[in-house]
């Protein structure tokens, strides 16, 4: 399936201070009363679903929310991003980040975003 | 690992793909792809992963085997090959189910089916599939009444 990267903004590292992952389960699982379990795999290949935050100078905003609106289309097409083990990988953003502004001069985004198996 | 080997396992850890080829005939072009989440080669053939759902009929005995395939639309993929079709040219579609692990062994097939009716909105897109044999779709019915058919039931009166 093709897809189109947006590319990040060079002030932008790509790095994130949180990272919290789980993969789509995958597998139909079924409990009888004895407490037997039945399982089914139904696929090949993994999707994952992470959400991960990064606080980031209040100057730096224009050029993230630009990563997402312009680069990504508002989320339409997928980015690259640094992984917490130092890979550079593709994720497409499900939603718009979520901005706190804990102080005047730092800003903090949240974003959720999936990896498919066929990225 | 057989189908039969793999269906009566506690943990069946092979996956159940279902692959399906469109025979765009009209186009001289075959589409093809896997329910599944990466891409599959089976038999040489390159099936893109595609999520779908089939929707399979009440097996009573009483009513015409149909299928349902529902894709989602919000790629618009299938849009330009429904709109081109033709009356009477209708795309046959080939379903064939292999295990994961052996993606050369096609353990069943449905290949007698095309595409009778579609129905598609901005999210997804439905397929109806009959069979291609004319025998064996519905057909109009009717029922033999006293009200339309008086003649028949004379001896009743």
């Amino acid at each position: 399936m093709a897809m189109e990267i947006g590319d990040r903004p060079a002030t932008l590292d790509g790095c994130w201070a949180t990272w919290s992952e789980q993969d789509v389960d995958n597998v139909i699982r079924t409990d009888y009363d004895s407490g037997a379990m039945q399982t089914r795999r139904r696929f090949t290949g993994t999707n994952r679903v992470v959400t991960a935050s990064v606080t980031m100078k209040a100057e730096l905003y224009s050029d993230f929310m630009n990563w997402f609106r312009v680069n990504q289309r508002g989320g339409a097409n997928a980015t690259y991003v640094i992984t917490p083990y130092g890979e550079e990988e593709v994720f497409q953003w499900t939603g718009p980040p979520a901005i706190s502004w804990p102080e005047a001069g730092a800003f903090t985004a949240t974003v959720t975003m999936w990896q498919g198996a066929w990225f | 690992m057989t189908m039969a080997t793999v269906v009566n396992s506690m943990q069946i850890v092979e996956p159940f793909l279902w692959l399906l080829t469109f025979d765009d005939y009209q186009n001289n072009t075959v589409l093809r792809a896997v329910g599944n989440l990466e891409d599959v080669t089976s038999r040489g053939e390159v099936y893109t992963a595609f999520p779908f759902e089939i929707v399979l009929p009440t097996d009573d005995g009483q009513k015409p085997q149909t299928l349902k395939l529902v894709f989602p639309n919000v790629g618009q993929e299938l849009m330009q090959l429904i709109r081109e079709y033709a009356p009477g040219l209708n795309p046959k579609i080939k379903m064939e189910l292999i295990l994961a692990s052996a993606p050369d062994n096609v353990e069943k097939t449905l290949d007698f089916m095309e595409v009778g009716n579609v129905t598609y909105n901005a999210l997804a897109v439905t397929f109806d599939l009959v069979s291609s044999s004319i025998f064996a779709r519905r057909t109009c019915t009717g029922t033999y009444n006293q009200a339309e058919f008086p003649g028949l039931f004379w001896a009743l009166q």
